[in-house]
């Protein structure tokens, strides 16, 4: 916020230093009164230190022209003696007394003063020469009264005492207006001193009459009654001035002591001096020295009293002084006090208000712009109303913050719900009691596919299929009339709904009434049940294929529900059958009575446990047959649970695993076999990783177990060899053990021993080959047997070749009668055929017929011996050539049988010998030919790429076809045999001599190729061969 | 002093002064100076506290009838040392109770020792005008000198009975008896 207006502070600020502007004015104002009138009581105090010193001199002056005039007139020695040391005295003391004074107004400042000094100090020289006049006269034997003297004498002093005393009451009037009280104090002193004044008067006068036995003439004797008119005039006037200015309570007792005194000497002579006709004619009663020393003490009487009243005036002064002072360090001290006063409520203001007001005016603000801010610490150690308002303020917060939760609340829990509502998968949909449609969530969208606005608005009829079109309105009008909620429905009413498109689904609806103030709505929640019919419907199917499963499986499915049984089902049936326990046991704990004893206990904690803790559960154990002999079972059970997760049903499974146990015992028994037999017997994967390794392993080549297992095989094959491993894997593959091949193996310690190894691939249950089992046997002793035995064959190799050769030659030379047989028999015939009888001629036929015959044996076996010696003629060889050529040769008697041959897709070019192979498929077609009786005769010739086989896959295959007789798989090897022919073929008239597989076998074989086949009797046979080189 | 009393006091002196003759005037005068002496007397005579009864007040006792011719009576109720004087008239001995100063009258002298034993041990200035006085235990006698009055003071009495006198006193007097004989 910006402070454009003015601040608390500002006007705080200003109202304060106003304040204390007028404070320090009015003050300074005050001080400088006070100190105006401080200084001027200073000055009086001064001036009546001053009045009194003077009044002293003037006394002690007085005294001395009294006492001197004393004696001056007095005749008699004596008197004088007496009296000269009191004229000394006295004459000391107004010296020392008028010293006094002329030094003190050297102190004082005044402007007055000069001139009072100047004219007292004009006197003194006059009062010096009078004095030496009086001593002389005094001291002068000679004596004479000198009245001009005297008279001389009492002028100058009387003179210098007025003039003094007039100055000074001119100068003391000046000050009149510092304080009326002083003034009267002063004024009062005034009267004493004139009552002084008088009495030394009249101790001049009689002490004059006294010394000289003289009655007083009438002016002296009116001089003494006007003194004393003066004297109780004054007297009079000074008591009611003393009363006046406060003064008498304090020098009370003094006055009246003084006056007392006074009277009391007026007593002693008035009679004899202030009455007419009262003078004495002899010597008057006292001497004058007594008279005087009378007088003295009575004027000491006065002495003490002003001493007494200078004291006090004195005091006085001071204390008006003081209390001047006193004001003006209370002016002072209140200035301070005002101004400490002002900074200070600056101050608390500020701090205590303002910065407060501020402090909570941020913590507003914070809670405006959502921060929590407490307004407690604000309310602390503050003022009453600055608590108060922080503790309102927070009151206001904590409600505003309340609010605000609330707010948040309302706002998350309405978008909550919007959310619901926009986010579940039921649609909900408010109308109201005309049935417009009000709401229309994204779930209603999804079901019926209007949009929200499109159905907003619209009547919710338009939702449903036409028998229920028209009867809504009717329904809702009878529900507003009678509220009876069933005529629309309640919860759970299954209706059918209409979409957009027209097409009706099942659905579920609730429908449910509320009141707002604008009147009543109805809100439904609609599901699109399709689904949910569609899975009762395979859920009873389920139910179904359950319930036949069950029958049809060999396990026996069963479900247990504690106390229930179904006599019917097959666990029941089973049970009965089986154990010959009547199937209510099973329900309880019945079953285990015909379990082991030994399996007994365990299957009860079992079951126990299973029951409380709802737990499934496999478990094997004996169970006892009908006829006592126990039969292994595997029981397997899983707990099916209600919604409130207590136990419903167990579900589980019965299975008869005698066979099992009996192989695993077997399989127990062979792995025994295996780990103990002397040869090592290593299994491997697929990829070659080791299965196991068994102590003959261990003891061949080094490793024990736990070094191979899951090692590839290489570790104990060298690199040289690894060629080999990828062999065995290939055959292994397909199927196809192989069996004892010599290689060479790694030991652990590097050795290279000679082994001999057999490879059988491991089928699974299927057939299928997941891994090979590997024999391997230390043969370094039949490698020397080997050596030996490769002499041997060597020398048998030898012996074949001289064989063959003398195959070769012998029916190379056979051949050469036989022709000669064949030809002689042929031209017997032809030549005698008249003159032989039937018989034979019948002979001769055979005759040559059989020659024939064994040339074509002869050849054969010379061919075949060919084949075993001569080179193969490795060319490229385009296999479609081939077959086209041979369907060409052939021509006649594919048409002669009905025969055709197929070739699905074009065969690959291969590199092979190229007659042979030719020889090869001509050979099989022929077959495929020959040894069919159907009426259309299908010779498929064709390739494949990979065929799997029981060996395993086998690659680059190929095969021929026929739909004939078939061949029983008794008979698939004796086929190749050479010389064999499993059956005349249905024309007898053609023969074979039963070596053509033989030669297709060799051909294969010499291509390192492998042929088989397999047949069906009575559908066709087809014969495989693989070639074994690679085609280009 | 009221000026009425004064006044009147005037009026009586001037008809009875009238009659007096000389001799009676000169008494008369003696009378008032002795009377105003008095007070001199107790101004400079320091009686000890514990005497008073009433402190604020100093009690000026004649014994016998009134020698002063009632000019003694003036300084009834004047102060003296701040103290205001009370004046009374006793004729019995056992009537001497709070007595500062006791004027004996000269008519009572054959009275006087068994006044002065009376006193014994009690702070009582005495005065008289009869001779002897002094010398018969008295403290301040009234006597004459050539026709002047004299004041004579008996130390030893004073001293006796517990006073003391102050110098500006002895300025006055002529000690007698022990004191310095001026």
């Amino acid at each position: 916020m910006n402070s454009s207006g003015i601040s608390i502070r500002t006007i705080l600020l200003l109202t304060i230093s106003a304040l204390t502007f007028l404070i320090v004015i009015f003050a300074a104002q005050g001080l400088y009164v006070e100190w105006e009138r401080l200084d001027k009581i200073t000055t009086l105090k001064n001036a009546a230190r001053l009045s009194d010193m003077l009044f002293d001199a003037n006394e002690k002056l007085t005294v001395e022209r009294d006492i001197a005039l004393t004696i001056l007139d007095a005749t008699d020695t004596e008197s004088i003696e007496r009296l000269k040391p009191h004229l000394l005295e006295s004459r000391a003391r107004a010296d020392a007394a008028m010293s006094g004074v002329l030094h003190s107004l050297t102190q004082y400042d005044f402007s007055e003063l000069p001139q009072l000094q100047g004219k007292i100090i004009a006197h003194l020289p006059e009062i010096q020469a009078l004095r030496r006049q009086i001593d002389n006269a005094i001291s002068s034997p000679h004596r004479q009264k000198n009245p001009l003297l005297a008279k001389r004498w009492y002028l100058a002093v009387t003179d210098l005492s007025r003039e003094a005393e007039d100055l000074w009451l001119e100068f003391v009037s000046h000050f009149s207006n510092v304080d009326a009280i002083v003034t009267q104090h002063l004024r009062y002193k005034h009267f004493l001193r004139i009552i002084t004044d008088s009495a030394a008067h009249e101790r001049a006068i009689i002490g004059r009459l006294i010394a000289e036995n003289a009655d007083p003439t009438p002016n002296e004797f009116a001089d003494l009654l006007q003194g004393q008119g003066i004297m109780q005039l004054s007297w009079d006037t000074s008591y009611l001035l003393a009363k006046q200015s406060g003064l008498y309570p304090s020098i009370e007792s003094y006055y009246r002591d003084a006056k007392s005194h006074y009277a009391t000497l007026y007593d002693m002579v008035h009679g004899i001096f202030y009455l007419p006709g009262g003078k004495h004619a002899t010597a008057y009663p006292i001497g004058a020295d007594t008279w005087l020393e009378l007088s003295t003490e009575a004027a000491e009487s006065l002495d003490d009293l002003k001493t007494v009243s200078l004291h006090e005036t004195r005091e006085y002064v001071e204390e008006i002084a003081a209390e001047s002072q006193r004001a003006i360090a209370v002016h002072l001290l209140l200035l301070l006090f005002a101004l400490t006063l002002c900074t200070y409520s600056f101050w608390l203001i500020t701090h205590r208000v303002i910065n407060p007001i501020n402090r909570i005016i941020a913590a507003l603000l914070d809670t405006m712009q959502q921060k929590s801010v407490s307004f407690e610490p604000l309310a602390g150690n503050q003022l009453e109303e600055i608590k108060k308002l922080a503790q309102v303020l927070d009151a206001f917060r904590k409600n505003l913050e309340m609010v605000r939760g609330a707010s948040a609340i309302i706002a998350h829990n309405e978008s909550r719900l919007r959310a619901v509502v926009d986010h579940t998968l039921d649609g909900l949909i408010t109308i109201n009691e005309l049935g417009t449609i009000e709401s229309f969530n994204p779930a209603c969208v999804r079901i019926f596919g209007y949009q929200a606005d499109e159905a907003i608005g619209q009547n919710v009829k338009m939702l449903m299929p036409n028998p229920y079109h028209g009867e809504h309105d009717g329904y809702l009008s009878r529900y507003v009339a009678t509220g009876s909620p069933h005529i629309i429905g309640t919860a759970g009413r299954e209706v059918r709904g209409r979409r957009k498109d027209g097409t009706t689904f099942p659905m579920d609806l609730s429908v449910s009434a509320f009141e707002l103030e604008d009147g009543r709505h109805f809100s439904g929640i609609i599901r699109d049940i399709t689904d949910r019919k569609e899975a009762e419907r395979e859920i009873l199917e389920s139910q179904g294929r359950y319930r036949a499963l069950s029958e049809a499986s060999a396990q026996i499915i069963w479900t247990w529900k504690a106390g229930v049984l179904d006599k019917n089902s097959p666990l029941a049936q089973w049970w009965e059958n089986t154990t010959g326990q009547p199937s209510e046991k099973i329900t309880t704990f019945g079953w285990l009575e015909v379990a082991h004893p030994d399996d007994r206990d365990r299957l009860q904690k079992i079951w126990e446990d299973a029951i409380e803790n709802k737990n499934n559960f496999e478990t094997e154990y004996r169970l006892r047959k009908r006829d006592g002999n126990y039969m292994h079972v595997a029981l397997r059970a899983v707990a099916l649970l209600e919604a409130d997760g207590s136990l419903r049903e167990f579900v589980g499974s019965l299975d008869d695993i005698t066979e099992r146990k009996e192989a695993e015992r077997k399989t127990a028994l062979l792995a025994a076999i295996v780990e103990f037999s002397d040869d090592a017997i290593i299994s491997k994967s697929l990829d070659g990783t080791i299965l196991s390794w068994n102590s003959g392993a261990e003891h061949l080549f080094g490793y024990n177990a736990a070094e191979t297992v899951g090692q590839h095989i290489s570790l104990i094959i060298p690199p040289e060899r690894m060629g080999e491993e990828r062999e065995i894997i290939a055959q292994i593959h397909a199927g196809k053990s192989v069996a004892h091949f010599d290689t060479v193996r790694r030991t652990k310690d590097g050795r290279l021993i000679d082994i001999s190894l057999s490879v059988s691939p491991i089928l699974d249950a299927d057939g299928k080959v997941i891994g090979a089992s590997k024999t391997a046997r230390d043969i370094t002793e039949r490698k020397r047997i080997d050596i030996e035995l490769l002499r041997y064959m060597r020398e048998l190799e030898r012996s074949n070749q001289e064989l063959d050769d003398f195959a070769y030659i012998a029916s190379h030379d056979l051949k050469e009668p036989l022709r000669g047989l064949f030809n002689h028999a042929t031209f017997l015939l032809e030549d005698y055929a008249a003159k032989l009888d039937e018989d034979g001629v019948r002979r001769l036929n055979r005759l040559a017929h059989l020659s024939q015959r064994m040339e074509h044996l002869v050849n054969d076996l010379l061919y075949f011996s060919r084949l075993g010696r001569t080179e193969l003629a490795i060319q490229e060889t385009d296999l479609n050539l081939i077959i086209s050529d041979i369907e060409q040769m052939m021509e006649s008697t594919l048409k002669e049988k009905n025969a055709h041959i197929r070739v699905p897709q074009k065969l690959p070019a291969i590199v092979c010998d190229r007659p042979r192979i030719t020889e090869v498929f001509r050979n099989l077609i022929t077959n495929a030919v020959k040894y069919n009786n159907k009426t259309e005769r299908i010779v498929e010739v064709g390739y494949l790429e990979n065929l799997e086989t029981l060996q395993g896959t086998e690659n680059s295959v190929f095969y021929i076809r026929d739909n004939g007789v078939g061949i029983a798989p008794e008979f698939y090897q004796e086929i190749f045999r050479i010389f064999r022919r499993l059956q005349r073929t249905t024309e007898s008239k053609e023969e074979g001599t039963g070596v053509g597989l033989t030669f297709v076998k060799k051909i294969i074989e010499r291509h390192k190729g492998r042929i088989w086949l397999e047949s069906e009797p009575g559908q066709g046979t087809v014969f495989y061969f693989t070639l074994g080189r690679r085609e280009t | 002093m009221p000026f009425l009393r004064r006044v009147s006091v005037f009026l009586a002196a001037l008809l009875l002064g009238a009659q007096v003759h000389a001799a009676d005037g000169l008494q008369l005068q003696e009378q008032q100076i002795k009377a105003g002496l008095l007070y001199n007397f107790l101004k400079y005579t320091n009686f000890p506290a514990p005497n008073f009864t009433n402190p604020g007040t100093i009690t000026v006792c004649v014994f016998g009838d009134d020698p002063f011719s009632g000019n003694l009576q003036p300084i009834a109720g004047r102060t003296v040392n701040q103290r205001e004087i009370a004046l009374r008239t006793i004729h019995d001995i056992d009537a001497i109770a709070n007595c500062q100063l006791l004027f004996v009258n000269k008519d009572e002298k054959s009275r006087w020792p068994q006044l002065h034993a009376a006193l014994a041990g009690k702070n009582v200035l005495t005065v008289s005008d009869f001779e002897f006085f002094a010398a018969q235990g008295g403290m301040i006698e009234f006597g004459h000198v050539d026709n002047h009055i004299r004041v004579n003071l008996n130390m030893d009495a004073l001293t006796a009975a517990g006073l003391r006198v102050e110098d500006r006193l002895l300025r006055l007097v002529t000690v007698v008896h022990g004191g310095s004989h001026e």
